[in-house]
């Protein structure tokens, strides 16, 4: 980024602040596109390209931590979403598509969103405290028959939902998801 | 850290068996760190709730026409944007005359860092000083650069850092206008002390001055 009039900003630059963006965050932000489409990949190609697009029109956006990029970038798809779906909407030519009827209403988007983020910090974990985690809260199980699951002793799994939680709380704390 | 402390997170996750929770729920009362630890990831299985362990599967690859599509359509506005560049900088020489430098956009992180004046290499117009501050995600380069020719504007210059090992990365192109001072900032994704030195070169790849983290 460049901050003075006497300075232009490069075509280079811009691009190669692109392309990282995109080593970083084409995958998160592929797969929140599939989901608000409910797997249309053509549309969630679309969206996904807007996005990135206006992402690169707010350089800045770009020289932010990365989970402050991730979170804008997805709400950004979140907006481009809904702005296609109702325009879409409006046009009567296009209600018979039946993609229409699959892609997620408006007013659940925002849900969605929230749990994406909740997804992606979860996807941003280690493993293995994202293992630990998982087998037991969404296995229901207790730390013994999760240790015995993963192939650890006990005490290996309580530390590691110890670490885990903490690691949790901040990535969900950095995405902007406190409750 | 005592046993008992280790099982917050478990407790909060309802993943004790009934002895342990029992245990612990005995001393939550008695240890300051533990109840703030509970109370601090309290939160957290609410949230779990919303979404499906599922959803944590790795999803379908990208696409491999979305980033060339997208670097396609930014190349047909950079060159919109291009013209943009040159009315702003036909602009500036009308305010470089009178004298005055207008700051037309501040990083959002404004944290001071110490600028480091960058030794010379060869003989040029141009002082500098930079200052390299580190990230999680990398290192930011700020820079000032001034010109002391008064009666010219200045070659392009461009800011180059090189990692350890031995990868340069471009970080940005610019020419400063008569006696002028830029201002330039820019990231590279790499940590400062793997960053072996960073150089203002002439786009010939000449460097001109260098700082040696």
């Amino acid at each position: 980024m460049v901050s003075d009039v006497d300075v232009a900003r490069t075509p280079d630059l811009d691009e190669q602040l692109l392309r990282t963006a995109c080593e970083q965050h084409a995958d998160a932000l592929w797969s929140f596109c599939l989901r608000l489409t409910r797997g249309d990949v053509g549309r969630a190609e679309d969206i996904a390209q807007e996005t990135l697009l206006r992402a690169w029109r707010h350089p800045s956006v770009l020289g932010r931590e990365p989970d402050g990029v991730r979170a804008w970038l997805f709400t950004v798809a979140r907006n481009v979403a809904i702005d296609s779906w109702r325009a879409r909407s409006v046009r009567p030519e296009d209600s018979a598509d039946p993609a229409d009827l699959e892609a997620v209403a408006p007013d659940r988007t925002d849900d969605l969103l929230q749990q994406w983020l909740v997804v992606d910090a979860l996807r941003s974990l280690s493993t293995d405290h994202r293992a630990a985690i998982v087998e037991c809260y969404y296995g229901g199980r207790t730390v013994a028959e999760a240790a015995e699951r993963l192939g650890v002793p006990p005490g290996t799994v309580k530390s590691r939902l110890h670490y885990g939680m903490r690691a949790l709380r901040l990535a969900l704390e950095e995405r902007g998801v406190t409750r | 850290m005592s046993v008992p402390c280790e099982s917050a997170a478990a407790y909060v996750l309802g993943a004790l068996s009934a002895g342990e929770r029992a245990d612990f729920e005995q001393h939550l009362p008695t240890c300051e760190d533990c109840r703030q630890t509970v109370s601090r990831l309290a939160g957290i299985p609410g949230l779990l709730a919303r979404v499906s362990p599922d959803d944590l599967a790795d999803s379908a690859p990208v696409p491999d026409t979305l980033v060339p599509r997208l670097l396609r359509e930014v190349r047909r506005s950079g060159r919109r944007r291009r013209v943009l560049v040159s009315m702003l900088s036909a602009a500036a020489v009308l305010l470089a005359v009178a004298g005055t430098a207008v700051v037309v956009d501040r990083t959002n992180d404004e944290r001071a860092a110490a600028m480091t004046a960058m030794t010379a290499v060869a003989k040029s117009p141009v002082t500098a000083s930079a200052s390299l501050v580190g990230h999680r995600w990398g290192t930011e380069i700020t820079m000032e650069c001034r010109y002391a020719d008064e009666s010219e504007w200045s070659l392009p210059y461009d800011l180059v850092a090189v990692d350890d090992s031995g990868k340069s990365y471009n970080v940005a192109r610019w020419v400063v206008g008569p006696g002028k001072t830029a201002s330039v900032s820019g990231s590279v994704p790499v940590q400062p002390d793997h960053l072996e030195r960073v150089e203002i070169r002439l786009t010939s790849g000449k460097p001109l001055l260098r700082l040696s983290p």
